[in-house]
């Protein structure tokens, strides 16, 4: 009922019609790499070089530390077995989660839900490692919902994620580590 | 909740008591000018986008009943309920029902001015529901008993000290502890457990993307996030104006919210919400509250072009010196004068504004704020309903400054008077511009005057013209 009154209620609009403009707005074609690292520095996340090879070292390490490894990716083993209920990755100390593709202008990471048993992984972890093919790079958001249209239209959930988590309310003091992961490792395989 | 008794002046006048803090508060809010003209000059197509969203979002406005059922269709098929209210009153009922339909006794909710506008939580509160607002900014202020003073650093007001003490009573964090990262540190460990002990989550929605029957959810801490993924239920709730067209209108406005807000690049997080979880429940509720009542004016409409990025507020020399409870309204600030100066009972929201042209000057969507603010003035004048004073003096202004030969001698007589009559005789009478300014020296001639003797070839041609 309410919606035929706000429906009715719209139709003694003033508003002028306006034309949906043309969205072109040609992507900068410099070093993708290199621009994503330094947009990734300035939202406190890390990339990191040395591919698989790296990754794995880092996750081996990790777990001989005595760290919960929640991993997404088939080809890297964690000790976290994950949980049928989402409260149960609540002790998760690293996330490895596949990333789809990255953004060059601002650093952020599209992870679908396809890439996840729980939609909750990438925040409820304490810390993050993303990983991202190396040619799956875009220059900017248009091309990254360019990228968004031709996913599997029966995507739920999906995230661009830039960085860790962070805060600045306590008197503009920038916090890394507000509620969701509290670093930001991005591997380009 | 806050209830305006004061006009804009007196409650500055309140602000204005402590000058250190002023300044204090200034300087915060300036820095986030910077930090955004930083981010804006970075990109070269930053006019181009503005022009783009401002376009969009016209567009999409005029358009909205389509919009807003291809959304709602959307939506459907793919499992999510779509509720609709035309009112705050509606709103909140719809949300009872449907946390009581659940049995939720603890609902965690991110920012959403809208639930604010609304009066959400004490509604909610009054029948036996917890609300826990989960942005830490405004867990801060509901743990203070404060609304938010500003959109999006919601406890900008307050200082670390002051946080450190109010933690160190409800959190139960050391005494002086002052430090922003380990009071960060205790909300995040507070706020996990309330994340993890919760029935439902509400979140507002930054863009609702019609295509896709999707919300869009920007967040830099996570929290609304860690907020709808874990509980079964999830709410968003959305005011008309929040839909956009389709993916690509999206990225338009993502690229310019957070780098207009505080200069990042992106906010940490922007989620896509497309249907429920697993075994989940997802509810939208669209809220029209005034919406279409403004757009019934073609000027107030634009206001709703508005992406709530902040950036008016923090360029607004008025709203930076007199701290965001001046106005008495949920959204301060350039832009709560555009949306809420029609539940202003003091009438006087509008002037709280020295019509720079600042806020407009930074809107990524172009909102013609200044505009909208004069309009606000004459619509009060129009309907009588100037705020106390102004109604008297202001006619008798207009025709002293209508008539050349008032004027004339009006001025004639003031230089006079400032250059014989005693200051303490003459600066009472400057009322508030005098407060903090000293009276201008007088110069010897009216600018007629001046021009007649050193310019007076521009009076001729201007005499011709006519």
């Amino acid at each position: 009922m309410s919606k035929q009154a706000i429906l009715e209620a719209l139709k003694s609009s003033a508003m002028e019609k306006v034309a949906m403009p043309t969205i072109d707005i040609a992507p900068v074609t410099t070093d993708l790499k290199a621009y994503l690292a330094q947009s990734l520095a300035t939202v406190a996340g890390r990339l990191e070089d040395g591919g698989m090879a790296a990754l794995n070292a880092r996750v081996e390490e990790l777990m001989s530390g005595g760290n919960k490894v929640l991993s997404t990716l088939a080809d890297i083993p964690g000790n976290h077995k994950g949980a049928d209920d989402p409260h149960g990755l609540a002790d998760v100390d690293f996330a490895v989660i596949k990333g789809e593709f990255a953004v060059a202008e601002n650093g952020a990471v599209w992870v679908a839900e396809t890439a996840l048993s729980q939609r909750i992984a990438p925040f409820i972890c304490e810390n993050l490692l993303l990983v991202v093919e190396k040619d799956a790079i875009v220059a900017n958001m248009h091309e990254a919902m360019t990228h968004l249209g031709k996913l599997d239209a029966s995507l739920g959930f999906g995230v661009f994620i830039a960085g860790p988590s962070k805060t600045a309310d306590i008197e503009q003091a920038l916090v890394v580590g507000a509620h969701g992961a509290c670093s930001l490792s991005l591997y380009l395989v | 909740m806050q209830k305006v008794i004061q006009t804009h002046a007196k409650a500055a006048d309140i602000f204005c008591r402590d000058e250190s803090r002023v300044d204090w508060h200034s300087k915060a809010l300036w820095v986030l000018r910077e930090k955004r003209d930083r981010a804006a000059s970075s990109l070269p197509e930053w006019e181009t986008l503005r022009a783009l969203g401002s376009q969009i979002k016209l567009h999409t406005l005029r358009e909205l009943p389509s919009y807003l059922e291809a959304f709602e269709a959307k939506c459907l098929s793919q499992g999510v309920q779509v509720h609709w209210a035309k009112d705050g009153a509606e709103h909140n009922r719809i949300v009872h029902e449907i946390l009581s339909r659940h049995g939720v006794k603890k609902l965690v909710k991110s920012k959403s001015m809208l639930t604010e506008e609304c009066h959400l939580n004490p509604f909610l509160e009054g029948k036996g529901i917890e609300v826990i607002d989960t942005d830490l900014g405004e867990r801060i202020i509901q743990l203070n008993h404060q609304p938010p003073s500003h959109i999006v650093v919601p406890a900008i007001h307050m200082k670390k000290e002051e946080v450190g003490d109010l933690f160190h009573e409800k959190l139960g964090t050391p005494k002086g502890e002052s430090d922003p990262t380990r009071l960060t540190r205790a909300a995040r460990a507070h706020l996990r457990e309330q994340f993890l002990s919760a029935d439902a989550a509400m979140t507002g929605v930054n863009m609702a993307v019609a295509s896709e029957g999707a919300v869009i959810v920007c967040t830099n801490e996570g929290n609304a996030d860690m907020g709808a993924n874990l509980p079964k239920l999830q709410l968003h709730s959305m005011g008309i104006d929040k839909i956009v067209p389709d993916l690509d209108s999206a990225a338009v406005l993502l690229r310019m919210l957070a780098r207009n807000a505080t200069g990042q690049p992106i906010t940490t997080y922007s989620s896509l919400y497309r249907t429920p979880k697993p075994g989940g429940e997802m509810h939208v509720i669209i809220v029209d509250n005034g919406r279409s009542d403004m757009m019934r004016d073609k000027l107030l409409g634009e206001a709703l072009k508005c992406i709530r990025c902040g950036g008016c507020l923090n360029t607004c020399p008025v709203y930076r010196r007199s701290g965001g409870y001046s106005y008495g309204h949920t959204i301060p600030g350039p832009i709560g004068i555009a949306v809420g100066a029609d539940e202003d009972s003091t009438h006087s929201s509008p002037w709280a504004c020295t019509l720079c042209g600042s806020c407009s000057f930074v809107c990524p969507t172009k909102v013609p704020l200044d505009k909208i603010i004069f309009h606000r003035r004459r619509l009060y004048a129009e309907r009588k309903s100037l705020p106390y004073g102004k109604s008297g003096y202001m006619p008798l202004v207009g025709r002293f400054m209508a008539s050349p030969l008032l004027l004339d001698t009006g001025m004639a007589a003031a230089r006079v008077a400032l250059k014989i009559l005693p200051h303490s005789l003459l600066k009472p009478m400057s009322g508030a511009w005098g407060k903090y300014r000293e009276l201008p020296a007088a110069p010897g001639s009216s600018f007629e005057g001046w021009v007649k003797k050193n310019r007076p070839e521009l009076l001729v041609k201007s005499k011709g013209e006519k």
